[in-house]
């Protein structure tokens, strides 16, 4: 049974669980780059995380090559590294859970770099209602379920960070038993 | 002390002796880090300490060897406890070791011999030791004086310097470690002191008051279990700071919540929305709650100065008030640079937070439905 545990059902976080799993990710030593080429990888498409100015109200949008294996995230860029990296991480998780996304292709590509066109993001609210509630739950879990293993481990790192850094004590304690 | 009281010490010092002799590598601290050897012996001698000064054991040694023999023993085990104490804690901080083996390592034998002629030239002769706090011959509060100040003065060594060391950590877990010793060196010290007015009481009947022993007592109790606290394992130094961190982290949390009280008056939440966790919910996954709070406060930040910046953008049933309020927090939220780090972005926020100006009721029927 699912329900409501007043952030997300248990079912979407068990199901971010898994993925995380599947993606067999050293999580400890997070960088979104590595991040990528690990999704990358997996999946066998090369993925481009491109800075963009983008409209009001939408923070970054995912958007898969409709003729070559290649994904393209499109990001915020003005804001802290922090929040751009859950930008990415957000638009990443849908594509890990297979969320449907707008088809572009080479020469709608070359006619935005030109200025001649606009990307299509008034079509992605479109292309996801109206189960969007649904996805967009799914994918902030993945990512923050993400962001939390991160997170867990950069603490205990804080935790410890004088013993990992004093050698000397780190050599005394562990002689000790304890550590 | 009670015999129960002193055999239940005995026991605590005993089993922390043979736990961490089975746990410490011994390969180690016999070729490469002899250091652990001296809190190795330090430990061992404590445990040697509280042995022969229970009475149940001190009574029936002295039956099968000479009078008084365990508080000879019992006297110079604690010196040498508090020595290799000593020892172990400058080489850990990298204290310049020779100028204070200059001075403890003689400061030691001077101690050892004052307590051998002490007890050779008049307490072997005395009445049997019944635990008693007032020395009941001068050769006895020579003998307890020669051992306390030596032993004030160690123990006054060690708080030093563990506070030195303490002031110098980062890391929280070595924090609380050296806070820990530093709270014992600083209880043995005070016992020490207490016991040094207790042998002026030799001369001072005003020194003998009955809450002055009780103070010893209490003293003796506190620094022999903060003792066994010290050689803790790491892991269960880190399951209590845990708990007492996320408590911390639940009132940064709350902070947080109150920017995002009044920036949800403004604008919808971006992807989903998402309720308050309860304490035991946010304990189980503090990480993630904090994560999401920080999010969803970056989120609403950008989301206000878009709507602020687009006369299309804004809704409808915000009137003149609404918008002067929703510049306010954007102004205040605008304030904050956060840096890289996800902790330091906590902080700034928080102290953003604190310069909203109180919170409003909601205002009831107005807000979009959310």
């Amino acid at each position: 049974m699912i329900y409501s545990d007043g952030f997300t059902t248990i079912g979407v976080r068990q199901k971010a669980e898994k993925i995380i799993r599947d993606i067999d990710f050293d999580f400890p030593s997070f960088t979104i780059e590595e991040f990528i080429g690990r999704i990358s990888a997996l999946k066998g498409r090369e993925i481009f995380m491109v800075p963009w100015d983008m409209p009001a109200t939408l923070f970054g949008a995912w958007m898969s090559d409709g003729e070559e294996p290649k994904e393209y995230v499109f990001y915020r860029s003005n804001l802290p590294l922090i929040h751009q990296i859950h930008i990415q991480l957000h638009e990443l998780a849908h594509l890990l859970l297979g969320h449907p996304t707008l088809k572009i292709d080479r020469k709608l590509i070359m006619a935005v770099l030109k200025g001649e066109e606009a990307l299509p993001f008034s079509d992605m609210v479109l292309l996801r209602s109206p189960k969007l509630v649904e996805l967009e739950t799914e994918a902030e879990t993945l990512a923050s379920v993400i962001q939390e293993q991160v997170i867990r481990h950069d603490q205990l790192l804080r935790l410890t960070q004088d013993i990992s850094s004093d050698e000397k004590l780190s050599r005394f304690l562990a002689a000790l038993g304890m550590s | 002390m009670s015999p129960a009281v002193e055999i239940s010490l005995c026991i605590i010092a005993w089993s922390v002796v043979i736990l961490k002799t089975r746990a410490v590598r011994w390969k180690e601290v016999l070729t490469s880090d002899r250091n652990a050897l001296n809190l190795w012996l330090s430990m061992l001698f404590f445990a040697v300490t509280l042995t022969f000064l229970a009475k149940v054991f001190a009574d029936f040694f002295d039956g099968l060897t000479a009078n008084n023999l365990s508080r000879l023993i019992a006297y110079s085990a604690v010196s040498l406890t508090l020595y290799f104490s000593v020892v172990a804690s400058v080489h850990i901080q990298d204290v310049s070791i020779d100028w204070i083996m200059r001075y403890i390592r003689p400061l030691l034998a001077l101690t050892l011999v004052l307590l051998i002629l002490t007890y050779v030239l008049g307490v072997s002769n005395s009445p049997q030791w019944d635990n008693h706090h007032i020395p009941s011959s001068l050769p006895e509060a020579f003998f307890m004086f020669s051992m306390y100040s030596f032993a004030l003065v160690m123990s006054l060594t060690l708080f030093v310097s563990n506070f030195r060391y303490l002031r110098r950590q980062e890391g929280e877990l070595m924090r609380f470690r050296a806070a820990t010793t530093t709270i014992t060196s600083m209880t043995g010290a005070a016992y020490f002191f207490v016991k040094i007015v207790l042998v002026g009481g030799y001369f001072l009947p005003l020194l003998r008051a009955d809450i002055i022993v009780t103070v010893s007592k209490i003293l003796l109790l506190l620094a022999a279990m903060m003792w066994a606290v010290c050689y803790l394992h790491n892991r269960i130094y880190i399951s209590i700071l845990r708990p007492l961190e996320n408590l911390l982290h639940w009132i940064a949390l709350k902070d947080l919540e109150r920017i995002l009280d009044r920036v949800d008056r403004f604008c919808p939440p971006v992807a989903v929305t998402e309720g308050r966790p309860t304490f035991g919910q946010f304990f189980q996954n503090p990480e993630y709650y904090l994560y999401r709070a920080v999010i969803r406060v970056l989120d609403g930040k950008v989301m206000l100065a878009d709507i602020l910046s687009s006369v299309d953008e804004r809704p409808d049933w915000w009137d003149d008030n609404l918008a002067r309020e929703a510049r306010l927090i954007a102004q205040v939220l605008q304030s904050v640079r956060p840096p890289d780090d996800f902790w330091e972005t906590i902080r700034e926020y928080r102290r953003a937070g604190r310069a909203l100006p109180r919170d409003r009721k909601p205002l009831l029927g107005l807000e979009p439905g959310l």
